[in-house]
């Protein structure tokens, strides 16, 4: 199909297939999946200034479906995403103008892979830390462990414990005092992520609320989906409004998400909070090898 | 949540099963969008694109949060469709073949009582039909008496009905008489205004046990002949 607003020529089915991948992903990790959607895109030859706005507009869609089905599941901490919100606002604009820049500079294309591959591959290494020490732990004591433990719990408990007011709770996601500002400034940094790499930069946020704030990690697949609906609603304005936006395209790719996104969401009742961060590890790193090729060789495919 | 176990994943590979169902329903239905809209709105939303981007973005965003909430309510209402379907086409077909029981008590030769548990509605009377058909056809040695057990019978409607009318006019032929125990509840209500009550030699006994006391001792079943009941 000719898509004529990003004028290329991409397979219909192709994109659903994309669509369906990501859903799966984004119902299951709380994340946008821009880290497979945007390579996929890039790598059939669309132009990174679209990937990055398509990608992020048909996270919208997407992120609704997943988000009431994880609202369903009790997942959804209201309080914590509507605080999220507004640092993710402020941290899409600031990414979206610096795309802006780099565009006038004419060097978007190489800037914004570059960066990619490097957040990619720092999540999946930290990721795959955090699971090897946690499962050692785990080892160690000889026993499972109760509830969502994580090797890294203690620096999320030192982050609650840094008062600077006002200080609020979050009872839905377990956690009874954290600074308010912390919060905003985990979502600025995400924001600014999404606006800059596109997605909903659920890559970044998602593992952020885990090991930073302390959230289960059910409770950030969910809460991260919802705050994902707004501050990537946000930065489609954005970047529709600066011509970076294919619609057709998104809603093409949204039409695979729905159901992937269904499907993901519901196989998060199934598995431990451990297991779904060990799982993610691969997937950033899947990203970043399509994204290395494309640059390498030039060639899409 | 659950923990994992062998168990618990062929239970989520069943549950899978709903999702692959809604997914080849789904792609018909996406198949029939991109033609029916996508394909007549592109030119448009192009021209919408290069007339105002701030128009575009505002037209972008509501199409895609419309599409979003559109497909959510799709796939979830497919999904609740389907589950109710897997829910009750297996009801439906127990209830079109339900479970029974024939006996033929050593004691009154001649006697043969069937039990069939489930309503007699317009779905399973043809195979109750076929069934009893089949029974009367191969009892060695001939039947005298057909009893039916009622305690599973809970409802019937007229095609119930009509089967039984049919049922009591083919054994009568046949010089079988037609009986039933245990008849109570909406069965009993809707038995009460046939003729069926009233017709020569249609016996009716409060129990399976009653009927085979009764039936032993007041005379010898070989005997029995329709009309004489």
């Amino acid at each position: 199909m000719y898509f004529l607003i990003s004028e290329t020529h991409i397979s219909v089915l192709y994109l659903m297939g994309v669509g369906f991948s990501v859903g799966i992903l984004g119902g299951f990790f709380g994340v946008g999946g821009s880290f497979l959607a945007g390579p996929a895109l890039f790598a059939v030859g669309m132009p990174m200034n679209f990937v990055v706005g398509t990608d992020l507009s048909h996270i919208v869609g997407k992120s609704i479906v997943a988000a009431k089905k994880h609202r369903a599941l009790g997942h959804v901490d209201i309080k914590l995403a509507s605080i999220m919100v507004a640092g993710t606002i402020a941290g899409v604009e600031t990414g979206a103008q610096c795309i802006q820049y780099l565009k006038r500079r004419g060097n978007v294309d190489t800037v914004v892979a570059i960066g990619f591959l490097a957040v990619l591959v720092s999540i999946s290494m930290f990721m795959g830390l955090e699971s090897w020490r946690t499962m050692k732990a785990h080892k160690d004591l000889g026993e499972q462990p109760k509830g969502d433990v994580s090797a890294f719990g203690h620096v999320s408990k030192r982050i609650q414990r840094f008062h600077l007011a006002p200080m609020i709770s979050l009872p839905d996601s377990g956690i009874e005092q954290i600074s308010l500002w912390v919060i905003l400034a985990v979502a600025y940094v995400g924001g600014t992520f999404s606006g800059f790499l596109g997605g909903g930069a659920g890559y970044v946020r998602m593992p952020s609320m885990v090991f930073l704030l302390g959230v289960p990690t059910h409770v950030a697949v969910g809460t991260d989906l919802f705050e994902i609906i707004i501050s990537a609603g946000y930065g489609t304005l954005t970047h529709a409004v600066k011509g970076n936006v294919d619609i057709l395209v998104s809603l093409v790719m949204l039409t695979g998400a729905a159901v992937g996104a269904q499907i993901g969401a519901t196989l998060t009742e199934h598995f431990h909070g451990r297991t779904i961060r060990l799982a993610f590890v691969p997937l950033p790193l899947i990203g970043a090898g399509l994204l290395l090729y494309s640059l390498v060789t030039g060639q899409h495919f | 949540m659950r923990s994992f176990s062998v168990r618990n994943f062929s239970k989520r590979i069943v549950s899978l099963g709903s999702f692959l169902v809604e997914l080849v329903l789904y792609a018909g239905i996406a198949s029939a969008y991109f033609f029916l809209v996508l394909h007549l709105v592109g030119g448009w939303i192009r021209e919408v694109f290069d007339y105002n981007k701030t128009v575009y973005a505002i037209v972008a965003l509501t199409l895609v949060t419309g599409q979003g909430f559109l497909l959510e309510l799709l796939t979830s209402g497919l999904l609740w469709v389907i589950r109710r379907m897997q829910a009750i086409i297996p009801a439906l077909r127990r209830l079109a073949r339900p479970h029974e029981t024939v006996i033929r008590p050593a004691n009154v030769p001649g006697l043969l009582i069937y039990r069939f548990a489930g309503p007699l509605l317009f779905f399973n009377t043809a195979y109750f039909a076929h069934r009893v058909q089949e029974l009367v056809d191969t009892a060695v040695p001939p039947l005298l008496l057909f009893l039916i057990n009622a305690e599973a019978i809970v409802d019937m409607d007229t095609t119930g009905v009509e089967v039984l009318e049919e049922l009591y006019n083919t054994l009568k032929s046949k010089n079988i008489a037609l009986g039933m125990c245990e008849v109570k509840g909406n069965f009993e209500e809707a038995l009460k205004d046939t003729l069926l009550p009233r017709r020569a030699g249609f016996l009716l006994y409060p129990s399976v046990a009653a009927a085979v006391r009764e039936l032993t001792i007041e005379q010898p079943v070989k005997d029995i002949k329709a009309g004489d009941l």
